[in-house]
């Protein structure tokens, strides 16, 4: 399995999320120059630090959802290694919302504003992969193909709609992207995960709760970040040449399409 | 990936490729090789096995001149496996094709060669598999479908026997998945578009002008997949990086169609 260029340059946002900085960490072991950004630059350093002592990662402190900063992004990782072979963006978490009731409107800007990151991302670091021939790879969470949860609620407090929209769009716009951007020689696909080791999701579930999730994965466990960065690394590298505009499920067989 | 001395990435896994004498059967069989695995290739193609077998001398490869759509080919080829290479890692059920052709016009015989030939092949070779694989609480199916499985035949031409089969090789992938998925066993799909082995080639020299460049201008990528680029996507599905990926189907067709 090789990379599109030998020492490829690899770029991770929201890098602080276990799965992106799993992937980061991954992508340096496997030979790439890595740059890992993410808002809290506090966070980064913590996150990349446990398995980072001999991986050269760059981290970049930078919140995408602000006009310029993706440029700033892209400039600063020009400047140090010349060009940009990969883009892996990290997963869109907007919060849960108080859904249908509470504020008008909140659905939307809430789901938008954890879109923007992407967009911005993406919209900068086109002209360096198209100059490399590179891809974009997503990780993108089970609300935007499926559904959030293993069971129904049993009561409706906060709803996860805004996470379902901002991954629901970032799989539509993988599939139109991955049609507009093959003539610029740019392949885009996604990971979509499953439920991790140390998520809050399965923190939360009753003993009973969790045996029933566990039944339903198909090989009955958890997956680690680790898994995740495995099927990453493979989109990241020549071996998916012929795969764009797809959505690969990492999730242990829960959900499958 | 890119480190200075790659470790082969199959080191002593053992396999076994159905249909492997030719086309991506033998495009998987060989990267396998590459990759450090042992492989036994099933083929009726006594020449292609042979051939395969002058290209491979390292002594990677135990060409199975057999029947793959038979029940008995696949309880021996395991039980030969076993025996001289200590049980199984990884199946690839890459046997299949259409015999006959047509829609709604074709004859039974046809419908029911093509079933048996593309799709009770794989449930065949997963129940002569699985305990092999399940005494050892690991292993990996990875199986060949088509986007004629998933969506439809891109060029319209791959018929009705062959698109039902197809499709379901992606159910089987799904339900036995499952059903194995406990004893630490993944299975997985690939459904690639149109591929440049030499029926592929084939396939498309008949094609009308016009139909072909359709396709091709339906295929985002521009171009049709060389073996290697589905062979690639088997060595992913047989590698530790797959671990956490099962029931899926992979989308190989140069984003055709996706979703």
């Amino acid at each position: 399995m090789q990379f599109v260029s030998g020492r490829p340059v690899a770029l991770v946002t929201e890098a602080s999320n276990p799965i992106a900085s799993a992937a980061a960490l991954r992508l340096a072991r496997s030979g790439a120059r890595v740059m890992a950004c993410d808002v809290d630059g506090e966070g980064l350093e913590a996150a990349l630090d446990a398995g980072a002592a001999d991986q050269h990662i760059t981290t970049f402190a930078a919140d995408l959802t602000v006009g310029g900063e993706a440029d700033r992004l892209i400039n600063f990782a020009i400047e140090k290694f010349g060009h940009i072979d990969v883009l892996v963006t990290g997963p869109a978490l907007p919060p849960n919302i108080s859904w249908p009731n509470g504020q008008k409107d909140q659905l939307l800007s809430v789901a938008t504003h954890a879109l923007r990151g992407w967009i911005n991302g993406v919209q900068a670091a086109i002209a360096p992969l198209e100059r490399s021939g590179g891809r974009i790879i997503s990780i993108v969470t089970s609300a935007g193909r499926y559904r959030t949860g293993y069971f129904r609620p049993e009561t409706m407090n906060l709803s996860s709609a805004p996470e379902a929209l901002a991954n629901g769009a970032i799989l539509s716009l993988i599939r139109q992207l991955a049609l507009e951007l093959a003539p610029r020689r740019i392949r885009l696909n996604a990971v979509v995960v499953g439920l991790m080791e140390g998520s809050g999701e399965f923190a939360q579930m009753s003993e009973r709760e969790r045996r029933f999730a566990l039944e339903e994965i198909s090989l009955g466990r958890l997956g680690t970040p680790e898994e995740v960065a495995g099927a990453i690394a493979f989109l990241a590298s020549n071996a998916s040449n012929y795969v764009t505009g797809t959505a690969i499920d990492v999730n242990g067989g829960w959900w499958m399409s | 990936m890119t480190d200075n001395q790659p470790q082969p990435r199959l080191a002593d896994r053992v396999a076994i490729v159905t249909g492997g004498a030719n086309g991506i059967g033998r495009a998987i069989a060989s990267l396998f090789v590459r990759e450090g695995a042992r492989v036994a290739v099933v083929d009726i193609d006594e020449r292609g096995l042979h051939s395969l077998t002058e290209a491979e001398p390292g002594g990677q490869v135990l060409a199975m001149a057999a029947d793959a759509t038979l029940a008995t080919s696949a309880e021996t080829t395991v039980q030969t496996v076993a025996t001289e290479w200590g049980g199984l890692d990884i199946l690839v059920n890459n046997v299949g094709g259409r015999i006959g052709g047509g829609g709604l016009d074709a004859t039974e015989s046809d419908w029911q060669a093509t079933i048996a030939l593309s799709l009770t092949s794989h449930f065949l070779w997963c129940r002569a598999s699985a305990p092999a694989m399940i005494s050892r609480g690991r292993g990996r199916i990875i199986n060949i479908a088509s986007n004629a499985g998933r969506y439809r035949s891109n060029t319209g031409s791959s018929g009705l026997s062959y698109s039902t089969a197809k499709g379901g090789v992606l159910q089987l992938t799904r339900t036995v998945a499952h059903e194995l998925g406990r004893f630490g066993i993944t299975v997985n799909a690939i459904a690639p578009g149109s591929v440049l082995t030499e029926a592929g080639v084939q396939e498309e020299r008949e094609l009308e002008r016009d139909v072909y460049d359709r396709v091709m201008r339906e295929t985002a990528l521009g171009y049709f997949a060389p073996p290697e680029e589905i062979a690639s996507i088997a060595l992913f599905l047989a590698s530790d990086d797959s671990s956490y990926v099962t029931g899926t189907t992979i989308l190989a067709s140069g984003g055709w169609c996706a979703s």
